[in-house]
């Protein structure tokens, strides 16, 4: 591979005029400051990348249970999104007319995006959860790369439900990379 | 009616100026034809003192005892609590060997180190010593390092365990190109050299799974592991991988997230073979050109010089460079790389620093319309230097400038950003270089005496004699330059030995001679060999005695004959001049109409009687001619008792000989205008 580190990618002062002009003291003093401008430039670019909601494509696989079947289809996932910046993560999801098959547990799983892994076990948002039934959840993590969304009763999630189980739900937590 | 003498009086004798026509060149200058010449301190034009061998018998291979030549010298310094002073030869012969020598007594002995082969045979070395350590690099083999004891291979031994990189379908946050480098750790947390750089994978929303053998090292206590981003070329720190026995990590850190981590500075990447220059610049060490990428540098980690990042390089190339070459660099001018190509000149600006994934290295090509020819070509000279330019007004330079021989003939001074010719003096000299033989060209810079020589092949296009076989030289005190036209030199150094801060050293150019290495300025002969010395003067148009009122005016205008000469020289020791006198459109070599011998007395000599006996006062001190110089009026009567009568004359003062140096201090001519014959037509 042969990639040469490009020395500049932004209008560059005319340097060997400024040092044939004003010497090489002055010249040594506007690169830095050239240098200072175009790091802050930067990360400004950076953080505004990373502040912006990202979506989340659909995959099937993203949602499973810990028992039974929970499926998810394309339609489905209204909103999947999510704001990394570092190791913090903000997931945002809204997910209508879902589908479950018979015996399902207490847990429907969500894949975090990007193959993220929570940093801990303990973080919590809230969950919405109406359709075939109308209640209140939480969201947590298990220091994995899933979040897991309960019901506050921990009651089994409704089974053989067709078309009809909306959840959305938001957290914040710690990533590992 | 007797016609009045009229004269003419020299008082500085500067050196050749060439660029400039007889008619308007003040006569305290050679117009052409001088030689082996300088300036001394008084400004008198003085005969050179010679060279005499250091080493009695010439240096033969190693392999096989053929003759060599000294193909380059280097002085190296080991410094720690007592100076370790070598100085380092390359000696190749004809067809098979490019040897490696080392001294320890500034040439009188020489020790075998290596060879490299005969496939290095003409190349020219460059040198540089980071810390104790002295790099070699020639454009053939692997850059060699050599520490005042033994020579290696540059480049880190003990390197981290290579990765090897896989792709991991499982989603993730990895976009783009990738590879990775691994440095070990131990519990002192010393860094081993960087791992050779892994296999490139290609990933789109994926992961990497990373594995390599562990460390042989027991002391390894862990890794760091290095990363460039998807579209970058930096190594950023991802993770540290806690023990030595782990051989595998899946990577999902995403390019944002190690952008403000620390960058790799061990490499651990050697630089690359064939490497042609090495010169340190800013705690780095900067490898120049390849045949493969012949107008490209690499830049070392900073503080380890023979560790390259493999894309830690800048292309010299714009699209007016392309075909062009890197020919030589000069580190830490004016805080700059210069980088000299043949046909440009670029300059390097910055600190290296990486800045938001930006190298802050700013690459910028100069104003000059010519580069240098070769890396031992340019030499920095000090602020204050004085040349003259195409005018022949002086000139002195304001601050530190690179003086350099081009492929166009001439040489130019290189301010940072434009190119000045200085070399105006000695053109008609200098444009019988041989331009095939450029790449050999070397200059000295002998800081005692304030001059710079520049070693150059005359027109002989075959053979030994098609090394380097002139010289000129600038004495950049005076601005004024002499041509050396004897000079038979392939290498040339200054060195410091525990007496003396500089003494000059040559090398031998021709094989039929064989490996000597040559002390400047020692002795009256060229190595045993009589010194050709000659002072010409320009066309001598006579003065107008007018100077009481205005400036002397030349009287070209006039025919006049020209009567005598009278010289005032100075001599070391017994000195024979010989004076001959031409007339005025005559060339350098032209036979003289009349000439004259004359003996210069030594100074302090004891006079002596017709027996050969010294002459002595009573009480026994030696009886001495009691001046410094001694004045001969010279009759310029030809040998059919006829003088010049032409509008001007030229007088040719010289000696071949080995009996020592000798100074010119004054010069009156004494002639006639002859009344009613003024110009004809030339």
């Amino acid at each position: 591979m042969a990639r040469s580190n490009i020395s500049l990618d932004f209008p560059t002062p005319d340097f060997a005029r400024i040092r044939e002009e004003s010497g090489s003291v002055t010249e040594r003093a506007m690169q830095s400051l050239y240098f200072s401008a175009l790091d802050t430039r930067r990360r400004l670019q950076r953080i505004q990348q990373e502040l912006g909601w990202k979506s989340t494509a659909f995959l099937a696989g993203n949602f499973t249970a810990n028992s039974g079947t929970w499926t998810v289809a394309s339609a489905d996932q209204k909103q999947y999104q999510y704001i990394k910046i570092g190791q913090f993560l903000v997931v945002n999801f809204f997910l209508e007319d879902t589908t479950t098959g018979s015996g399902m547990g207490n847990q429907l799983q969500i894949q975090l995006p990007k193959g993220m892994k929570a940093a801990a076990t303990t973080y919590t948002g809230p969950l919405i959860v109406k359709g075939s039934v109308d209640t209140e959840g939480y969201i947590t993590t298990g220091g994995t790369d899933k979040l897991y969304c309960f019901r506050t009763d921990h009651a089994a999630w409704p089974s053989s439900i067709t078309n009809n189980v909306d959840i959305r739900g938001s957290i914040t937590l710690a990533v590992t990379g | 009616m007797a016609y009045p003498v009229q004269t003419q009086v020299f008082t500085v004798f500067l050196g050749t100026q060439e660029g400039i026509h007889s008619v308007a060149l003040p006569a305290i200058y050679s117009s052409s034809g001088s030689r082996n010449l300088w300036i001394d301190k008084l400004g008198r034009a003085k005969k050179i003192h010679g060279y005499s061998k250091q080493n009695s018998s010439a240096v033969t291979t190693n392999t096989g005892s053929a003759a060599t030549k000294l193909r380059a010298l280097r002085a190296y310094r080991q410094t720690g609590a007592s100076f370790t002073r070598q100085l380092i030869g390359v000696f190749e012969a004809a067809s098979s060997e490019y040897e490696l020598w080392y001294s320890t007594n500034d040439g009188a002995a020489w020790t075998f180190i290596a060879d490299l082969g005969s496939g290095s045979i003409d190349s020219i070395p460059d040198f540089a010593q980071v810390d104790n350590d002295l790099f070699f690099a020639n454009g053939v083999v692997a850059p060699r390092v050599w520490n005042g004891s033994s020579l290696a291979t540059a480049g880190a031994s003990g390197k981290s365990p290579t990765i090897s990189a896989a792709v991991n379908t499982a989603s993730g946050q990895l976009n783009g190109s990738y590879t990775w480098k691994m440095v070990s750790v131990d519990a002192a947390e010393a860094r081993s050299a960087g791992s050779v750089t892994s296999n490139v994978i290609q990933l789109q929303d994926e992961q990497a799974n990373l594995t390599w053998s562990a460390d042989s090292d027991t002391d390894i206590t862990g890794y760091e592991l290095y990363r460039t981003t998807g579209t970058g070329a930096n190594y950023y720190f991802v993770t540290f991988i806690d023990g030595r026995t782990t051989t595998s990590y899946t990577d999902n850190a995403s390019d944002l997230d190690i952008l403000e981590h620390r960058l790799l500075k061990e490499h651990g990447d050697a630089p690359a073979t064939g490497s042609y220059f090495c010169e340190p610049h800013k705690q780095r060490l900067w490898w120049g050109r390849t045949n493969t990428n012949p107008r490209r540098v690499f830049w070392s980690d900073p503080g380890l010089p023979d560790q390259v990042g493999a894309n830690n390089y800048l292309d010299f190339t714009d699209q007016t460079s392309v075909g062009d070459v890197v020919t030589g660099m000069v580190g830490d001018f004016e805080g700059m790389l210069v980088v000299f190509c043949e046909r440009s000149i670029w300059t390097v600006t910055g600190t290296g620093q990486v800045v938001s994934d930006v190298m802050d290295w700013v690459r910028t090509k100069s104003n000059a319309i010519i580069g240098a020819v070769s890396q031992r070509s340019i030499v920095s000279v000090p602020a204050g230097a004085v040349y003259t330019d195409s005018s022949g007004d002086q000139v002195t330079t304001s601050r530190v400038m690179q003086a350099y021989f081009t492929p166009l003939g001439d040489i130019r001074i290189f301010d940072g950003n434009n190119d000045i010719i200085i070399s105006t003096p000695v053109k008609e000299t200098l444009k019988t270089f041989l331009y095939a033989n450029r790449t050999q060209i070397h200059a000295t810079h002998d800081i005692e005496n304030g001059h710079v020589v520049w070693f150059w092949p005359g027109p002989t296009v075959s053979g030994d004699t098609a090394d380097c076989s002139q010289a000129i030289v600038w004495n950049y005190r005076w601005g004024v330059w002499y041509v050396w036209p004897d000079m038979p030199m392939s290498a040339s150094t200054t060195i410091e030995t525990s007496s003396d801060t500089q003494i000059l050293l040559t090398g031998e150019a021709q094989t039929t001679k064989g490996g000597f290495c040559y002390k400047f300025f020692n002795g009256d002969s060229f190595d045993g060999s009589n010194i050709p010395a000659r002072w010409i003067t320009k066309v001598i148009y006579g003065t107008d005695n007018s100077w009481n009122v205005r400036q002397p005016q030349q009287l070209m205008s006039y025919i006049k004959r020209f009567r005598w000469v009278d010289i005032i020289a100075e001599a070391e020791s017994d000195v024979t001049l010989t004076v001959e006198w031409m007339s005025g459109n005559s060339s350098d070599e032209a036979v003289g109409r009349g000439s004259a011998s004359k003996a210069i007395e030594p100074l302090g000599l004891q006079l002596i009687t017709d027996d050969g006996n010294g002459i002595q006062t009573d009480d026994e001190s030696n009886i001495t001619i009691p001046f410094d110089s001694v004045q001969t009026i010279i009759n310029m009567e030809g040998s059919n008792g006829d003088f010049i009568q032409d509008v001007g004359c030229r007088i040719r003062i010289s000696d071949d000989s080995s009996n020592g140096s000798w100074s010119l201090e004054g010069m009156t001519i004494g002639f006639q205008v002859l009344p009613g014959a003024t110009r004809r037509l030339q």
